[in-house]
Protein backbone atom coordinates (compact mmCIF):
# COMPACT_ATOMS: atom_id res chain seq x y z
CA UNK A 1 0.00 0.00 0.00
CA UNK A 2 1.37 3.41 -1.08
CA UNK A 3 1.36 6.15 1.36
CA UNK A 4 -1.39 7.99 -0.26
CA UNK A 5 -3.64 4.48 -0.12
CA UNK A 6 -2.50 4.72 3.74
CA UNK A 7 -3.56 8.48 3.88
CA UNK A 8 -6.70 8.06 2.36
CA UNK A 9 -7.60 4.51 4.52
CA UNK A 10 -6.61 5.96 8.26
CA UNK A 11 -8.79 9.31 7.04
CA UNK A 12 -11.53 7.75 6.18
CA UNK A 13 -11.42 5.66 9.34
CA UNK A 14 -11.04 8.26 11.30
CA UNK A 15 -14.10 10.13 10.07
CA UNK A 16 -16.07 7.10 10.44
CA UNK A 17 -15.53 6.81 13.96
CA UNK A 18 -16.67 10.58 14.50
CA UNK A 19 -19.93 9.30 12.91
CA UNK A 20 -19.79 6.98 15.78
CA UNK A 21 -19.70 9.61 18.19
CA UNK A 22 -22.33 11.45 17.66
CA UNK A 23 -24.50 13.06 20.38
CA UNK A 24 -27.99 11.87 20.74
CA UNK A 25 -29.71 14.77 19.91
CA UNK A 26 -28.11 15.20 16.66
CA UNK A 27 -29.27 11.66 15.71
CA UNK A 28 -32.78 12.35 17.01
CA UNK A 29 -32.74 15.59 14.97
CA UNK A 30 -31.35 14.05 11.33
CA UNK A 31 -34.05 11.12 11.62
CA UNK A 32 -36.73 13.71 12.92
CA UNK A 33 -35.65 15.88 9.47
CA UNK A 34 -35.53 12.61 7.42
CA UNK A 35 -38.95 11.51 8.30
CA UNK A 36 -40.24 15.25 7.46
CA UNK A 37 -37.97 14.94 4.24
CA UNK A 38 -39.82 11.76 3.08
CA UNK A 39 -43.50 12.94 4.11
CA UNK A 40 -42.92 16.24 1.74
CA UNK A 41 -42.00 13.32 -0.89
CA UNK A 42 -45.52 12.23 -0.24
CA UNK A 43 -47.91 14.41 -2.28
CA UNK A 44 -46.53 13.80 -5.77
CA UNK A 45 -45.77 10.30 -5.24
CA UNK A 46 -49.37 10.01 -4.08
CA UNK A 47 -51.37 11.44 -6.75
CA UNK A 48 -49.19 9.01 -9.24
CA UNK A 49 -49.91 5.85 -6.73
CA UNK A 50 -53.44 6.69 -5.38
CA UNK A 51 -55.20 6.75 -8.74
CA UNK A 52 -53.59 3.46 -9.86
CA UNK A 53 -54.77 1.67 -6.92
CA UNK A 54 -58.50 2.32 -6.70
CA UNK A 55 -59.06 2.58 -10.44
CA UNK A 56 -57.30 -0.70 -11.07
CA UNK A 57 -58.26 -2.34 -7.97
CA UNK A 58 -62.40 -1.32 -8.78
CA UNK A 59 -63.02 -3.46 -5.77
CA UNK A 60 -64.51 -1.14 -2.90
CA UNK A 61 -64.89 -4.07 -0.13
CA UNK A 62 -61.16 -4.03 -0.23
CA UNK A 63 -60.89 -0.73 -0.28
CA UNK A 64 -63.05 0.06 2.30
CA UNK A 65 -61.22 -2.97 4.65
CA UNK A 66 -57.73 -1.31 3.42
CA UNK A 67 -59.24 1.86 4.67
CA UNK A 68 -60.10 0.83 8.36
CA UNK A 69 -56.59 -1.29 8.91
CA UNK A 70 -54.65 1.90 7.28
CA UNK A 71 -56.77 3.92 9.71
CA UNK A 72 -56.09 2.02 12.68
CA UNK A 73 -52.19 1.60 11.81
CA UNK A 74 -52.41 5.44 11.38
CA UNK A 75 -54.06 5.89 14.95
CA UNK A 76 -51.54 4.18 16.30
CA UNK A 77 -48.75 5.78 14.94
CA UNK A 78 -50.30 9.08 16.05
CA UNK A 79 -50.41 8.29 19.62
CA UNK A 80 -46.67 7.39 19.30
CA UNK A 81 -45.71 10.17 17.40
CA UNK A 82 -46.88 12.52 19.72
CA UNK A 83 -45.53 10.75 22.98
CA UNK A 84 -41.80 11.20 21.24
CA UNK A 85 -42.66 15.15 20.22
CA UNK A 86 -43.54 15.18 23.89
CA UNK A 87 -40.73 13.99 25.38
CA UNK A 88 -38.72 16.11 22.74
CA UNK A 89 -40.68 18.98 23.38
CA UNK A 90 -39.32 19.04 27.10
CA UNK A 91 -36.19 18.84 26.63
CA UNK A 92 -36.21 21.67 24.52
CA UNK A 93 -37.70 23.69 27.63
CA UNK A 94 -34.68 25.53 28.76
CA UNK A 95 -33.33 27.54 25.52
CA UNK A 96 -36.56 29.09 24.01
CA UNK A 97 -35.84 31.87 21.69
CA UNK A 98 -38.90 33.62 23.58
CA UNK A 99 -35.76 34.57 26.18
CA UNK A 100 -33.28 35.63 23.88
CA UNK A 101 -35.97 37.87 22.21
CA UNK A 102 -36.61 39.26 25.65
CA UNK A 103 -33.16 40.09 26.54
CA UNK A 104 -32.13 43.87 26.39
CA UNK A 105 -29.33 43.13 23.60
CA UNK A 106 -31.85 42.19 20.76
CA UNK A 107 -30.84 39.85 18.30
CA UNK A 108 -29.50 41.95 15.68
CA UNK A 109 -26.32 42.91 18.51
CA UNK A 110 -25.25 39.32 17.66
CA UNK A 111 -25.35 39.76 13.79
CA UNK A 112 -24.34 43.15 13.26
CA UNK A 113 -20.73 42.64 11.84
CA UNK A 114 -19.92 46.62 12.54
CA UNK A 115 -20.88 46.35 16.45
CA UNK A 116 -17.79 43.36 16.02
CA UNK A 117 -15.51 45.67 14.74
CA UNK A 118 -16.39 48.20 17.18
CA UNK A 119 -16.14 45.82 19.95
CA UNK A 120 -12.71 45.22 18.72
CA UNK A 121 -11.61 48.68 18.23
CA UNK A 122 -12.64 49.27 21.55
CA UNK A 123 -11.61 46.32 23.61
CA UNK A 124 -9.80 47.57 26.47
CA UNK B 1 -51.18 -11.23 -6.61
CA UNK B 2 -50.82 -7.96 -8.19
CA UNK B 3 -53.31 -6.79 -5.98
CA UNK B 4 -51.65 -8.36 -2.69
CA UNK B 5 -48.72 -6.12 -3.71
CA UNK B 6 -50.93 -3.23 -4.42
CA UNK B 7 -52.19 -3.46 -1.23
CA UNK B 8 -49.07 -4.12 0.64
CA UNK B 9 -47.66 -0.48 -1.20
CA UNK B 10 -50.87 1.18 -0.11
CA UNK B 11 -50.07 -0.21 3.20
CA UNK B 12 -46.17 1.31 3.17
CA UNK B 13 -47.32 4.63 1.59
CA UNK B 14 -49.98 5.00 4.78
CA UNK B 15 -47.12 3.76 6.70
CA UNK B 16 -44.55 6.40 5.67
CA UNK B 17 -47.08 9.56 5.71
CA UNK B 18 -48.46 8.36 9.08
CA UNK B 19 -46.17 10.45 10.87
CA UNK B 20 -46.36 13.72 8.51
CA UNK B 21 -50.72 13.39 9.09
CA UNK B 22 -49.77 12.71 13.27
CA UNK B 23 -47.81 15.61 12.94
CA UNK B 24 -50.77 17.93 11.28
CA UNK B 25 -53.42 16.80 13.84
CA UNK B 26 -50.51 17.97 16.61
CA UNK B 27 -49.38 21.48 15.87
CA UNK B 28 -46.82 21.98 13.79
CA UNK B 29 -48.61 22.47 10.28
CA UNK B 30 -51.70 24.66 12.14
CA UNK B 31 -52.76 27.61 10.27
CA UNK B 32 -53.01 31.38 11.89
CA UNK B 33 -56.62 30.42 12.30
CA UNK B 34 -56.17 27.51 13.77
CA UNK B 35 -54.33 28.66 16.61
CA UNK B 36 -55.56 29.59 20.12
CA UNK B 37 -56.82 32.76 21.13
CA UNK B 38 -53.81 33.47 23.50
CA UNK B 39 -51.20 31.83 21.02
CA UNK B 40 -52.39 34.23 18.61
CA UNK B 41 -52.10 37.40 21.22
CA UNK B 42 -48.33 36.99 21.37
CA UNK B 43 -47.75 35.90 17.94
CA UNK B 44 -49.81 38.87 16.10
CA UNK B 45 -46.92 40.86 14.81
CA UNK B 46 -46.66 37.56 12.79
CA UNK B 47 -50.48 37.00 11.65
CA UNK B 48 -49.58 38.01 8.46
CA UNK B 49 -46.77 35.84 7.80
CA UNK B 50 -47.94 32.79 9.97
CA UNK B 51 -49.21 30.84 6.86
CA UNK B 52 -45.99 30.83 4.89
CA UNK B 53 -43.70 29.76 7.56
CA UNK B 54 -42.00 26.83 7.62
CA UNK B 55 -43.11 24.02 9.73
CA UNK B 56 -39.87 23.84 12.21
CA UNK B 57 -40.47 27.65 12.24
CA UNK B 58 -43.79 27.41 13.35
CA UNK B 59 -42.72 25.48 15.88
CA UNK B 60 -40.64 27.67 17.24
CA UNK B 61 -42.62 30.56 17.58
CA UNK B 62 -45.21 28.46 19.06
CA UNK B 63 -42.52 28.10 21.78
CA UNK B 64 -42.14 31.63 21.98
CA UNK B 65 -45.87 31.79 22.76
CA UNK B 66 -45.13 29.18 25.30
CA UNK B 67 -42.48 30.81 27.43
CA UNK B 68 -44.22 34.35 27.11
CA UNK B 69 -46.52 34.18 30.19
CA UNK B 70 -43.09 32.97 32.47
CA UNK B 71 -41.73 36.73 31.46
CA UNK B 72 -41.74 40.04 32.46
CA UNK B 73 -43.86 42.76 30.75
CA UNK B 74 -40.50 44.71 29.81
CA UNK B 75 -39.33 41.09 28.16
CA UNK B 76 -42.87 40.67 26.86
CA UNK B 77 -42.68 43.73 24.77
CA UNK B 78 -39.86 43.09 23.55
CA UNK B 79 -40.71 39.77 22.40
CA UNK B 80 -43.80 41.92 20.15
CA UNK B 81 -41.42 44.59 19.21
CA UNK B 82 -38.72 42.46 17.74
CA UNK B 83 -41.10 38.93 16.51
CA UNK B 84 -41.32 40.31 13.04
CA UNK B 85 -37.49 41.27 12.66
CA UNK B 86 -36.87 37.62 14.12
CA UNK B 87 -39.19 35.71 11.31
CA UNK B 88 -37.38 37.05 8.45
CA UNK B 89 -34.45 36.12 9.46
CA UNK B 90 -32.58 33.19 8.10
CA UNK B 91 -32.34 30.63 9.48
CA UNK B 92 -28.58 30.64 10.03
CA UNK B 93 -28.78 34.54 11.53
CA UNK B 94 -31.54 32.73 14.06
CA UNK B 95 -29.02 29.80 14.70
CA UNK B 96 -26.00 31.99 14.89
CA UNK B 97 -27.59 34.75 17.25
CA UNK B 98 -28.99 31.60 19.32
CA UNK B 99 -25.54 30.39 20.39
CA UNK B 100 -24.09 34.05 20.93
CA UNK B 101 -27.21 34.56 22.88
CA UNK B 102 -26.19 31.44 24.82
CA UNK B 103 -22.62 32.70 24.92
CA UNK B 104 -23.69 36.44 26.34
CA UNK B 105 -25.56 34.11 29.57
CA UNK B 106 -22.36 32.13 30.18
CA UNK B 107 -20.71 35.93 30.55
CA UNK B 108 -20.37 37.28 34.43
CA UNK B 109 -22.97 39.81 34.85
CA UNK B 110 -20.41 42.88 34.75
CA UNK B 111 -19.31 41.69 31.49
CA UNK B 112 -22.70 41.04 29.77
CA UNK B 113 -23.11 45.05 31.61
CA UNK B 114 -19.87 45.97 29.29
CA UNK B 115 -21.94 44.61 26.14
CA UNK B 116 -25.16 46.51 26.73
CA UNK B 117 -23.52 49.68 26.78
CA UNK B 118 -21.02 49.55 23.87
CA UNK B 119 -23.87 48.27 21.96
CA UNK B 120 -25.77 51.49 23.48
CA UNK B 121 -22.78 53.25 22.18
CA UNK B 122 -22.44 51.63 19.25
CA UNK B 123 -26.28 52.52 18.33
CA UNK B 124 -25.49 56.23 18.92
CA UNK B 125 -23.28 56.58 16.10
CA UNK B 126 -24.53 57.77 12.88
CA UNK B 127 -25.41 55.15 10.74
CA UNK B 128 -22.64 56.11 7.91
CA UNK B 129 -20.05 55.31 10.90
CA UNK B 130 -21.73 51.71 11.75
CA UNK B 131 -21.63 51.02 7.86
CA UNK B 132 -17.96 51.64 7.81
CA UNK B 133 -17.52 49.84 10.57
CA UNK B 134 -19.65 47.15 8.67
CA UNK B 135 -17.28 46.89 5.61
CA UNK B 136 -14.06 47.03 8.01
CA UNK B 137 -14.29 43.56 8.97
CA UNK B 138 -12.06 41.36 7.04
CA UNK B 139 -13.34 38.55 5.42
CA UNK B 140 -12.43 35.11 6.63
CA UNK B 141 -13.60 33.00 3.32
CA UNK B 142 -12.21 34.47 0.66
CA UNK B 143 -13.71 34.16 -2.59
CA UNK B 144 -11.06 31.75 -4.18
CA UNK B 145 -11.72 29.38 -1.71
CA UNK B 146 -15.17 28.80 -2.86
CA UNK B 147 -14.85 29.72 -6.83
CA UNK B 148 -12.15 27.54 -7.54
CA UNK C 1 -38.59 6.63 -9.79
CA UNK C 2 -37.82 6.20 -6.23
CA UNK C 3 -40.51 5.20 -3.79
CA UNK C 4 -40.49 6.85 -0.07
CA UNK C 5 -38.75 4.10 1.26
CA UNK C 6 -36.23 4.21 -0.92
CA UNK C 7 -35.15 8.03 -0.22
CA UNK C 8 -36.00 7.14 3.27
CA UNK C 9 -33.54 4.18 3.37
CA UNK C 10 -30.86 6.28 1.43
CA UNK C 11 -31.28 9.49 3.85
CA UNK C 12 -31.01 7.16 6.76
CA UNK C 13 -27.88 5.62 5.05
CA UNK C 14 -26.04 9.25 4.12
CA UNK C 15 -27.47 11.44 7.08
CA UNK C 16 -24.77 11.05 9.86
CA UNK C 17 -21.84 11.47 7.37
CA UNK C 18 -23.50 14.49 5.54
CA UNK C 19 -23.96 15.84 8.95
CA UNK C 20 -20.29 15.63 9.55
CA UNK C 21 -19.57 16.87 6.37
CA UNK C 22 -21.82 19.92 6.58
CA UNK C 23 -20.40 20.90 10.14
CA UNK C 24 -16.32 20.21 8.49
CA UNK C 25 -17.32 22.83 5.95
CA UNK C 26 -19.32 25.27 8.18
CA UNK C 27 -17.71 24.78 11.54
CA UNK C 28 -21.27 25.46 13.23
CA UNK C 29 -22.69 22.39 14.07
CA UNK C 30 -26.03 24.17 14.37
CA UNK C 31 -25.88 25.38 11.08
CA UNK C 32 -24.64 21.72 9.61
CA UNK C 33 -27.84 20.55 11.42
CA UNK C 34 -30.72 23.19 9.37
CA UNK C 35 -28.35 22.91 6.07
CA UNK C 36 -28.67 19.02 6.32
CA UNK C 37 -32.24 19.44 6.98
CA UNK C 38 -32.81 21.77 4.04
CA UNK C 39 -30.94 19.63 2.13
CA UNK C 40 -33.34 16.28 2.73
CA UNK C 41 -36.24 18.41 2.18
CA UNK C 42 -35.23 19.76 -1.37
CA UNK C 43 -34.41 16.28 -2.00
CA UNK C 44 -37.47 15.13 -1.53
CA UNK C 45 -39.26 18.06 -2.57
CA UNK C 46 -37.44 18.60 -5.90
CA UNK C 47 -35.95 15.39 -7.06
CA UNK C 48 -38.58 12.85 -5.19
CA UNK C 49 -39.49 11.86 -8.80
CA UNK C 50 -35.76 10.78 -9.87
CA UNK C 51 -34.79 7.27 -10.05
CA UNK C 52 -32.74 6.46 -6.56
CA UNK C 53 -29.31 5.32 -8.32
CA UNK C 54 -29.08 9.66 -8.47
CA UNK C 55 -29.64 10.69 -4.77
CA UNK C 56 -26.50 10.71 -3.63
CA UNK C 57 -25.14 12.76 -6.77
CA UNK C 58 -27.92 15.03 -6.29
CA UNK C 59 -28.41 14.82 -2.81
CA UNK C 60 -24.50 16.26 -2.77
CA UNK C 61 -25.20 18.69 -5.05
CA UNK C 62 -28.05 19.71 -3.42
CA UNK C 63 -26.19 19.92 0.13
CA UNK C 64 -23.20 21.98 -1.44
CA UNK C 65 -25.49 24.58 -2.40
CA UNK C 66 -27.31 24.17 0.55
CA UNK C 67 -23.80 25.34 1.75
CA UNK C 68 -22.70 28.31 -0.52
CA UNK C 69 -25.92 30.00 0.32
CA UNK C 70 -24.76 29.75 3.87
CA UNK C 71 -21.31 31.01 3.10
CA UNK C 72 -22.46 34.03 1.06
CA UNK C 73 -25.06 34.99 4.09
CA UNK C 74 -21.72 34.23 6.38
CA UNK C 75 -19.02 35.43 4.13
CA UNK C 76 -17.31 37.55 6.82
CA UNK C 77 -17.74 35.82 10.50
CA UNK C 78 -19.01 36.68 13.19
CA UNK C 79 -16.24 37.79 15.36
CA UNK C 80 -17.78 37.96 18.78
CA UNK C 81 -16.63 33.98 19.60
CA UNK C 82 -13.39 35.25 20.08
CA UNK C 83 -13.96 38.55 21.46
CA UNK C 84 -16.48 36.89 24.24
CA UNK C 85 -13.72 34.67 25.16
CA UNK C 86 -11.50 38.02 25.36
CA UNK C 87 -13.93 38.82 27.79
CA UNK C 88 -13.22 36.22 30.42
CA UNK C 89 -16.87 34.20 28.97
CA UNK C 90 -16.65 30.37 29.04
CA UNK C 91 -18.44 28.93 26.07
CA UNK C 92 -19.44 25.21 25.86
CA UNK C 93 -18.90 25.83 21.67
CA UNK C 94 -16.08 28.12 21.44
CA UNK C 95 -14.23 27.37 18.30
CA UNK C 96 -11.01 27.81 19.67
CA UNK C 97 -11.21 25.51 22.28
CA UNK C 98 -9.08 22.64 22.42
CA UNK C 99 -10.80 19.63 19.93
CA UNK C 100 -9.48 16.87 22.27
CA UNK C 101 -12.02 17.67 24.63
CA UNK C 102 -15.21 17.69 23.06
CA UNK C 103 -14.59 13.75 21.61
CA UNK C 104 -13.05 12.27 24.80
CA UNK C 105 -16.63 13.96 26.48
CA UNK C 106 -18.20 11.94 23.82
CA UNK C 107 -16.35 8.41 24.46
CA UNK C 108 -17.03 6.29 27.67
CA UNK C 109 -14.13 5.69 29.59
CA UNK C 110 -13.42 1.83 29.25
CA UNK C 111 -10.72 -0.44 29.72
CA UNK C 112 -7.93 0.93 27.47
CA UNK C 113 -7.70 4.35 28.67
CA UNK C 114 -4.73 5.02 26.64
CA UNK C 115 -5.32 3.66 23.80
CA UNK C 116 -8.85 5.49 23.76
CA UNK C 117 -6.70 8.53 24.28
CA UNK C 118 -4.55 8.09 21.46
CA UNK C 119 -7.33 7.11 19.26
CA UNK C 120 -9.62 10.13 19.75
CA UNK C 121 -6.51 12.60 19.57
CA UNK C 122 -5.75 10.50 16.19
CA UNK C 123 -9.74 11.26 15.34
CA UNK C 124 -9.49 15.28 16.09
CA UNK C 125 -6.31 15.73 14.38
CA UNK C 126 -7.39 13.92 11.41
CA UNK C 127 -11.20 16.41 11.65
CA UNK C 128 -9.06 19.12 12.16
CA UNK C 129 -7.36 18.99 8.75
CA UNK C 130 -10.24 17.99 7.12
CA UNK C 131 -11.37 21.17 8.26
CA UNK C 132 -8.55 22.83 7.00
CA UNK C 133 -9.25 22.19 3.66
CA UNK C 134 -9.88 24.53 0.51
CA UNK C 135 -13.68 24.15 0.41
CA UNK C 136 -13.22 22.16 -3.14
CA UNK C 137 -10.75 19.66 -2.18
CA UNK C 138 -12.58 18.91 1.41
CA UNK C 139 -15.68 18.48 -1.05
CA UNK C 140 -14.01 16.09 -3.52
CA UNK C 141 -12.23 14.38 -0.82
CA UNK C 142 -15.18 13.38 1.08
CA UNK C 143 -17.40 12.57 -1.98
CA UNK C 144 -14.55 10.47 -3.70
CA UNK C 145 -13.75 8.66 -0.82
CA UNK C 146 -15.74 8.85 2.14
CA UNK C 147 -19.58 8.79 0.17
CA UNK C 148 -17.84 5.90 -2.05
CA UNK C 149 -18.90 8.71 -5.07
CA UNK C 150 -16.69 7.58 -8.21
CA UNK C 151 -15.26 10.50 -9.98
CA UNK C 152 -18.19 11.18 -13.00
CA UNK C 153 -20.54 11.52 -9.82
CA UNK C 154 -18.60 13.31 -8.23
CA UNK C 155 -17.86 15.60 -11.00
CA UNK C 156 -21.42 16.14 -11.96
CA UNK C 157 -22.19 17.00 -8.30
CA UNK C 158 -19.44 19.71 -8.21
CA UNK C 159 -20.10 21.25 -11.17
CA UNK C 160 -16.52 20.57 -12.75
CA UNK C 161 -14.84 18.87 -14.73
CA UNK C 162 -13.75 14.92 -13.81
CA UNK C 163 -10.03 16.57 -14.41
CA UNK C 164 -10.47 18.87 -11.60
CA UNK C 165 -12.14 16.77 -8.97
CA UNK C 166 -8.79 14.45 -9.61
CA UNK C 167 -6.89 17.39 -8.71
CA UNK C 168 -9.04 18.34 -5.74
CA UNK C 169 -8.98 14.79 -4.79
CA UNK C 170 -5.19 14.40 -5.11
CA UNK C 171 -4.40 17.65 -3.49
CA UNK C 172 -6.22 16.84 -0.46
CA UNK C 173 -4.66 13.70 -0.18
CA UNK C 174 -1.87 15.45 -0.27
CA UNK C 175 -1.92 18.46 2.63
CA UNK C 176 -3.87 15.22 4.29
CA UNK C 177 -0.16 13.21 4.16
CA UNK C 178 1.66 16.30 5.29
CA UNK C 179 -0.49 16.85 7.85
CA UNK C 180 -0.28 12.85 9.37
CA UNK C 181 3.25 13.45 8.83
CA UNK C 182 4.02 15.82 10.75
CA UNK C 183 1.92 14.79 13.70
CA UNK C 184 4.35 11.60 12.79
CA UNK C 185 1.41 9.20 12.45
CA UNK C 186 3.23 5.52 11.23
CA UNK C 187 -0.29 5.53 9.47
CA UNK C 188 -0.85 1.98 10.43
CA UNK C 189 -4.33 2.57 11.09
CA UNK C 190 -6.94 3.68 13.48
CA UNK C 191 -6.98 1.30 16.13
CA UNK C 192 -10.20 -0.07 17.52
CA UNK C 193 -10.61 0.33 21.25
CA UNK C 194 -10.65 -2.58 22.93
CA UNK C 195 -9.39 -4.54 19.67
CA UNK C 196 -6.22 -5.50 21.57
CA UNK C 197 -2.68 -3.53 21.79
Amino acid sequence: MNQQESTVKLVVQALDASVENLDDDVIRRLATARERAVSAMQPQWQAAGHAGVFHSLGNYVLHHRLMTSAALLLGALALGFIVTQHVIGQHQLEQGDAFLLGSELPPEAYLDKGFDTWLQQNAR
Amino acid sequence: MAATKRALGLLLLVLLSGPAWAEDSKSVMLKWSQLTEDQRKVLSPLSKEWDTLRPWQREKMLDIARDYPKMNAKQQARVQQRLNDWSRMTPFERENARKKYQQFQSLPPEKQEELRKKWREYQSLPEAQREGLRREQPDLYDANELDN
Amino acid sequence: MATAQELSNFLAEVERRAYRQTAYAVRDEHAALDIVQDAMLKLAEKYGARPAAEFPMLFQRILQNTMRDFWRRQKVRNLWTSLLSSFGGHSADDDEHDPLETLETGQRSEDEPEAQLERSQTIAIIERAIEKLPARQREAFLMRYWEDMDVAETAAAMGCSEGSVKTHCSRAVHALAATLQHYGFNQQGLKKPGAGS
